[in-house]
């Protein structure tokens, strides 16, 4: 005698209709609807059980699409700082800061917009833990803070934004630079 | 139209058991329920639009927590490239030692971070996602060996020769010593076994 099969207990859920709509059609290219919300709504359970929003998730994928998109790479940090280290010790200081210089005014130029910027360093430089731009008499002011900077590279990654500043139609006032914290003020540039 | 539903709402049928537990999740959030469910379908159709399943997307955010963790960080290329072409030629041992150093403490980390499973083809996966300028990687098993291959249309010889390195410093921590290696501009080769305790 074979056991007796149970199919599962169905409920039955509302759904806003155009919403209900789209996953109809998205559902129907892939199987059937019923088991394509079985596993959507788990996953948004099993999102929700690491701590994850699901559009937190879909934005890091749209993130990690542009930092690609835009020419980034991953690398180990102790890699890099180390292989920027000793480039420092070879290339010379103004060599560094040029290239660094050189690479920001590209970044500038392709972001073409100091939001777009702001938002890619953000969200991109995983290094940062505080980044920030602020208008204030006429100056634009910038704070950077990552304790993983070591003080040369702190002085490199500040020739970075003022390469993409300039980019940008700003030019670089003065500013504090310290192992991890950097302090920069930039004023439009005439013309810019 | 059933009774009960309101205006511009469908039903639509799920398992009961998941009902309960969308609900408790929502609850634990201090969502309601119907906003929670509504949440994760647009989130689902948003997915789609960039031609992922919501499965897809959690496993690679996941994914990408366990790079940070494992201190990657995102650089620009170009600067990297440079940096490696101007060090290579007078400082290629130095280079060829952090990139085995490095390969080394990710392997580690692989090993603590992930109990269990299968820690070489997890490593395939972290080579195919964070290594943009490969275009294929394959990892074989032939009874205990691990044969590798990796191709890129794109990398420089000296750029291979330091991931060939990393790959090794990996391979070793999770206990595979090298039989064989060969690399050539864009292209690894590798053989792996078992290192003897």
């Amino acid at each position: 005698m074979y056991p007796a099969v149970t199919a599962p207990k169905r409920k039955m859920l509302a759904a806003r209709e155009d919403l209900a709509d789209k996953i109809s059609d998205i559902a129907l290219r892939k199987g059937t609807l019923y088991d394509y919300l079985n596993e959507t709504l788990e996953e948004a359970i099993r999102a929700d059980s690491i701590g994850l929003s699901l559009k937190e998730a879909i934005d890091e994928r749209g993130i990690v699409k542009v930092a690609r998109d835009s020419g980034f790479t991953f690398v180990p940090e102790r890699l890099w700082f180390d292989i920027c280290e000793k480039a420092y010790e070879r290339l010379g200081i103004r060599k560094m800061k040029s290239l660094w210089y050189e690479t920001g005014q590209w970044y500038g130029t392709y972001y073409g917009d100091l939001d777009k910027l702001k938002d890619a360093m953000n969200k991109l430089i995983w290094d940062l833990s505080e980044f920030e731009v602020a208008s204030k008499d006429g100056n634009l002011l910038v704070r950077c803070i990552s304790p993983k900077f070591s003080e040369s590279y702190s002085v490199l990654f500040s020739r970075f934004l003022e390469g993409a500043l300039n980019a940008l139609g700003y030019e670089f006032v003065d500013g504090d630079i310290l192992k991890g914290v950097l302090n920069l003020r930039f004023k439009e540039s005439k013309g810019g | 139209m059933p009774k009960g539903i309101p205006k511009g709402m469908k039903l639509i049928r799920v398992p009961e058991d998941l009902v309960t537990r969308l609900n408790e999740a929502a609850n634990l959030d201090g969502e309601p329920f119907l906003e929670y469910v509504i949440e994760a379908l647009e989130q689902a159709v948003r997915a789609h639009q960039m031609d992922r399943s919501i499965k897809q997307v959690v496993d690679f955010y996941e994914f990408m927590m366990m790079q940070k963790d494992a201190g990657l960080m995102i650089t620009p290329s170009e600067t990297l490239n440079k940096l490696i072409d101007k060090l290579y030629s007078s400082d290629k041992e130095f280079l060829q030692k952090i990139w085995l150093d490095a390969g080394g403490w990710y392997g580690k980390y692989l090993l603590a971070k992930v109990k269990g499973g299968d820690h070489v083809e997890l490593f395939g996966e972290v080579l195919k996602v964070t290594n943009w300028d490969l275009n294929d990687v394959e990892f074989k098993r032939e009874g205990s060996s691990i044969s590798l291959r990796c191709i890129s249309f794109t990398m420089s010889i000296e750029n291979t020769f330091l991931l060939m390195t990393f790959v090794e410093g990996v391979m070793n921590t999770l206990g595979y010593k090298t039989t064989n290696q060969e690399c050539m501009r864009g292209m690894i080769n590798m053989d792996f076994e078992p290192a003897k305790e």
